[in-house]
């Protein structure tokens, strides 16, 4: 007999190594394991294989649709919904370009040319014999009716220029040498010149012409023009100086008429044509005295600076807004106005006939959003380019340094484009302006002719082939023929320039600036059929054409719910026969009656709560790969492209990792709880509703689309640990996010059967 | 052996017990006998680790019971109050996989095999759906076929039929033969007084008394009750110099109490009067408490 320390005596069989044996003995116990799989094997292996045959039946039905031709097909239409936008708007920049470029050039060139002449022959009437002998003659009659005539000094002028006049009327009449505008300007030369006369008669005819003819311009180019105040100045102290320069200081009035046009036509330009004609002027100026004799002899110089001039202005100014269209969209909530600019209605302080107040449409120019009129229904559009202008009005936010930039950079290959057809239309110009239809035609040929070869390019690629002819693309073997491609874009091209032009006119006749109404229009004309619907009807179109339904149904539906469900039930019932089962019926009393540590015991059941996940989690990845291989073998194209089997790897991971924490809850709860209604009813109770709230907030998630999503649901998803399994990362191949998700699942695992252990290590048991 | 000292737990309402001093030693059979809700499981879960005290200590052949629990029980065997088995196909299965987990061979099996067939055991039952009776014989084969050094019995023979306690007694007179310490509950005082070398009444968590049963048995004094056939006699009688412990003159009955020397002398004595009858008072472990409790009941009355 042994003698201990406190005074005790062992018994004589006392053997110490076994108690050492005993502290040596490893956490496993593969005794309790074992009584734990034999007692749960059964329910395990009918678990296992309902769970395979739901996910079997689900994938193997899933290969016998072919929803990716639906989904292809309604992504296609957005596709078409995109190269009609495109097309409209390649065929309209073209058109207002070329159109454009032609009207300036004429009438740059024609106007130009007809001061120009104009300014020369008024100088050169002062030396025109014929009239001044014409002038001679009546001035004789203006004397003699003014010598007999009676009266005062005013009634005596009068009555003579009136005589003078009828007769310098008829003869003018009778002159089949002139035409009416030159008719004109010479009876109003000459009633200018009696007017001076009379002032004082002592002055030659050429003397008094040289004041009565610029004077006739004067008046004439105003009459026309509507000159302000500064520029009929301007003009006068031109006209006059260049009829000084031509009969004093002699020079020749060839030259002086062209110098003179120089400085005349910026001031006949309005606000939309004074740019493009100050930056033409400045040019020819430049190439005239760089060279007046070739200027005047080579007729080719001046069109050929014109049309160059003109047509670098347009690209110019195409540049300066060309880059909004590569600027990030956002959803413009307010309604605008046709310049982009958000519109508010304002009382005039009038009653309509009803006795209603009148109010008055408004653009507003600043960031004020409450005086903003909301969109019906707050379904926003896509902004345009003219929204995208004004973002700062419409959103309070300007956009980035960077952006800018990057769709500079964006653009720049777009208007290089437009600058090289822009100058192969320019060598089409010529003397007489082109017809409407013909700048459209020219605009539509070309659009047309890039489809075509887009089109032909795309089916090569497609197909791996090397057709050369449109016609060669059938609906046999296209989505639709060549045939009808072309006529489809022929009615884009059509359309877009048609609807440009009916747009500009009734912008220009609402009041809008030429620059306004043509940019307004270019914008608005382009628009197509599903561009004009509310943004987000088309938001949820887009949206169904994207959807992945394989990854839905068996990521979300599947792997994250049905699936789920069975094993869920089993491990909370597998928890609670584990442990506080067998503390409620006391059975555990006899496994700790043996040299089994509460350790030892608590760490097996453990082990064998993630073995049976595991094992359920093998089970479903086997069924998966296999339903996955029978659904290829039947010939399923869809499943390779929506469903590729790393895809099924990781939605196995993520509901293997949702059973494991599900397991840890169960474990905690039947560790703290030593009457299993409790055990159940906690843990199984946090399980179900993360269940139920899963279920629940599937309808907020962003993979259902938005016709049937309810936004408001989703709130329910931060309310479940189901959620941190997220499928939608799998179908948009977001890893990092879906493993950075999955690490939390891993994290409640540790924690819930780390805490559970330590609980029952320390709790009384009532054995 | 096992050291209890003053050992509390306190489940309040009065539950629980406290400040329990006991000390068993080797080869002693200690009976703890008490009413519904004494204390008696929570010692016997706190000497098995189950329940930690909340003051106090436990030491089994010098290891801490709680702490030191897994390795204690390579020396215990022991039988549940309530006694439910893991989910196992058989009882055999069960004693096998309690035996393996206890370190047991092959060879060990025999004396397993000599229980089970004196307990009329059939060890093929589903063990789950074993009737109440059959669960505590497996019990006890488990508790009994390991030799254990120590056996701590809660209530063992709950559902056991008469014969058959008697058959567990006589295993437990063997175990007590063999050198076991024991340590057996029971609300049935007589088996406590066939098996047990002291007993110890728990009430309301204390320890109201610890006795040596040959004390109670083998006490040096007898008492008897007799009964006289007339009342001349019975008051004749009741002169003689004793002492008395109840008298009821309606009937002429007296019982008396005399050394156990003094027993010839009496019935001698009494050959003089007209006795109607005369029995002796039995005396036993029942009546000791009967007594302990009455006098506790009276104190807590004059308290």
């Amino acid at each position: 007999m042994k003698e201990m320390t406190n005074g005790l005596t062992l018994p004589k069989n006392f053997d110490e190594t076994k108690v050492t044996e005993t502290k040596r003995n490893r956490l496993f116990s593969r005794a309790l394991f074992k009584e734990s799989f034999e007692s749960s094997k059964r329910g395990l292996f009918i678990v296992s294989a309902g769970n395979s045959i739901i996910i079997m039946i689900i994938i193997l039905i899933l290969s016998t649709l072919h929803v990716n031709a639906t989904s292809s097909a309604l992504k296609d239409l957005f596709s078409n919904a995109d190269m009609e936008t495109t097309i409209k708007e390649s065929a309209i920049s073209l058109y207002s370009g070329f159109s454009n470029l032609d009207n300036a050039y004429h009438s740059y060139y024609d106007g130009s040319n007809a001061l120009e002449t104009t300014l020369k022959k008024a100088i050169d009437e002062v030396e025109d014999t014929t009239l001044t002998s014409s002038i001679s003659t009546v001035q004789t009659l203006y004397d003699l009716t003014y010598r007999f005539s009676s009266g005062t000094e005013i009634e005596k002028t009068y009555k003579a220029k009136n005589v003078a006049m009828v007769t310098v009327r008829n003869n003018i009449d009778s002159d089949d040498s002139m035409n009416e505008e030159e008719k004109e300007f010479a009876i109003n030369v000459i009633s200018n010149y009696f007017d001076i006369y009379a002032e004082d008669k002592s002055q030659s005819v050429e003397n008094i012409l040289l004041v009565a003819i610029p004077n006739t311009l004067v008046s004439m180019i105003d009459d026309d023009y509507q000159l302000s105040e500064d520029n009929l100045n301007a003009l006068s102290s031109y006209i006059y100086n260049a009829f000084n320069e031509v009969y004093e200081e002699d020079k020749n009035s060839d030259n002086v008429s062209i110098e003179y046009t120089f400085k005349l036509l910026p001031l006949l330009a309005d606000s939309n044509s004074e740019a493009l004609i100050n930056q033409i002027t400045n040019s020819l100026m430049e190439a005239y005295l760089l060279d007046s004799e070739a200027y005047i002899n080579d007729e080719n110089i001046k069109k050929t600076i014109i049309i160059n001039k003109a047509a670098s202005y347009i690209v110019d100014v195409v540049s300066e807004t060309a880059f909004y269209k590569y600027l990030p969209n956002f959803i413009v909530d307010y309604q605008t106005s046709v310049l982009g600019y958000p519109i508010t209605y304002v009382w005039t302080g009038e009653y309509d006939e009803n006795g209603n107040e009148y109010y008055d449409e408004k653009e507003i120019y600043y960031y004020r959003p409450e005086l903003f009129i909301k969109v019906q229904g707050d379904m926003g559009t896509v902004s345009t380019i003219l929204e995208k202008k004004h973002k700062e009005i419409l959103t309070g936010e300007c956009y980035s340094e960077e952006e800018i930039e990057q769709a500079k950079l964006d653009s720049l290959s777009d208007i290089e484009t437009f600058k090289e057809k822009l100058d192969s239309f320019a060598l089409t110009i010529s003397d007489t302006p082109k017809e409407d239809e013909e700048i459209s035609d020219f605009a539509s040929n070309i659009v047309i002719e890039e489809i075509q070869n887009e089109v032909i390019n795309r089916f090569n690629e497609k197909n791996n082939t090397n057709i050369t002819d449109i016609s060669q693309i059938t609906a046999e073997n296209y989505s639709m023929s060549g045939e009808t491609i072309m006529n489809v874009a022929r009615g884009y091209v059509a359309s877009g320039i048609a609807c440009y032009k009916a747009l500009y006119k009734e912008y220009l006749e609402s009041g809008l600036s030429q620059s306004d109404a043509l940019e307004a229009a270019s914008i608005n004309g382009s628009k197509g059929v599903i561009d004009q619907l509310p943004g987000k009807v088309g938001e949820n179109l887009s949206e169904m054409g994207d959807m992945n339904i394989y990854g839905i149904v068996v990521g979300y539906i599947a792997f994250g719910l049905a699936v789920l469900l069975i094993p869920m039930v089993y491990t909370i019932l597998s928890a609670k026969s584990l442990v506080s089962e067998k503390v409620e019926t006391g059975s555990l009393s006899f496994t700790l009656s043996t040299p089994t540590t509460r350790r030892s015991f608590i760490f097996t059941e453990a082990v064998f709560l993630i073995f049976e996940e595991i094992f359920m989690a093998v089970t479903i990845l086997i069924t998966s790969i296999l339903s996955f291989l029978i659904g290829i073998l039947m010939g399923s194209e869809d499943l390779l492209i929506s469903l590729p089997i790393h895809d099924i790897l990781l939605y196995v991971l993520g509901n293997f990792a949702v059973t494991l924490a599900i397991s840890g809850i169960c474990f905690l709860s039947s560790c703290i709880f030593n009457k299993t209604n409790k055990a159940i009813g906690i843990g199984g109770g946090i399980n179900i509703a993360f269940f139920i709230f899963s279920i629940l907030g599937l309808f907020g998630t962003n993979a259902i689309p938005g016709t049937v999503r309810i936004s408001l649901m989703g709130i329910f998803n931060y309310e479940t640990i189901f959620t941190l399994f997220d499928p939608l990362a799998v179908m948009d191949n977001n890893l990092g996010v879906f493993f950075f998700k999955l690490m939390f699942l891993f994290i409640i695992t540790i924690i819930t059967y780390y805490v559970g252990s330590k609980i029952f290590e320390k709790k009384d048991l009532p054995l | 052996m096992i050291e209890i000292n003053n050992v509390t737990k306190d489940y309040k309402k009065g539950r629980g017990n406290f400040n329990i001093d006991l000390k068993v030693y080797e080869g002693e059979a200690l009976g703890i006998v008490g009413e519904n809700g004494a204390g008696k499981t929570t010692l016997l879960r706190q000497l098995m680790g189950y329940v930690k005290s909340d003051k106090g200590n436990i030491f089994i052949l010098g290891l801490d019971a709680y702490k030191d629990s897994a390795k204690t029980k390579k020396y215990i065997g022991y039988i549940p109050g309530e006694i439910n088995f893991p989910d196992v196909k058989t009882g055999i299965i069960f004693l096998h996989n309690y035996g393996d987990s206890l370190g047991m061979k092959k060879e060990d099996y025999a004396y397993a095999e000599e229980i089970i067939s004196r307990m009329q055991l059939d060890v093929r039952a589903y063990p789950k759906r074993m009737s109440k009776g059959m669960k505590q014989k497996t019990a006890i084969v488990a508790a009994l076929m390991l030799k254990a050094d120590i056996l701590i019995m809660d209530e063992p023979t709950i559902g056991l039929d008469p014969l058959m306690r008697e058959e567990f007694l006589k295993l437990v007179l063997e175990q007590k033969e063999r050198g076991a310490t024991i340590i057996y509950t029971s609300n049935t005082v007589n088996e406590l007084e066939r098996t047990c070398d002291r007993v110890v009444l728990l009430t309301k968590g204390k320890i109201a008394s610890s006795v040596k049963v040959d004390d109670v048995i083998n006490r040096p004094y007898r008492d008897y009750k007799i009964e006289f056939n007339n009342n001349g006699d019975y008051k004749l009688f009741l002169r003689n110099k004793m002492q008395i412990i109840r008298m009821q003159d309606k009937y002429n009955q007296v019982s008396i109490r005399i050394k156990k020397n003094d027993v010839p002398i009496l019935m001698k004595s009494l050959t003089r009067y007209d006795v109607k009858f005369i029995s002796e008072i039995k005396y036993d472990l029942n009546s000791y408490f009967e007594e302990v409790r009455k006098g506790s009941e009276e104190n807590e009355r004059n308290d």
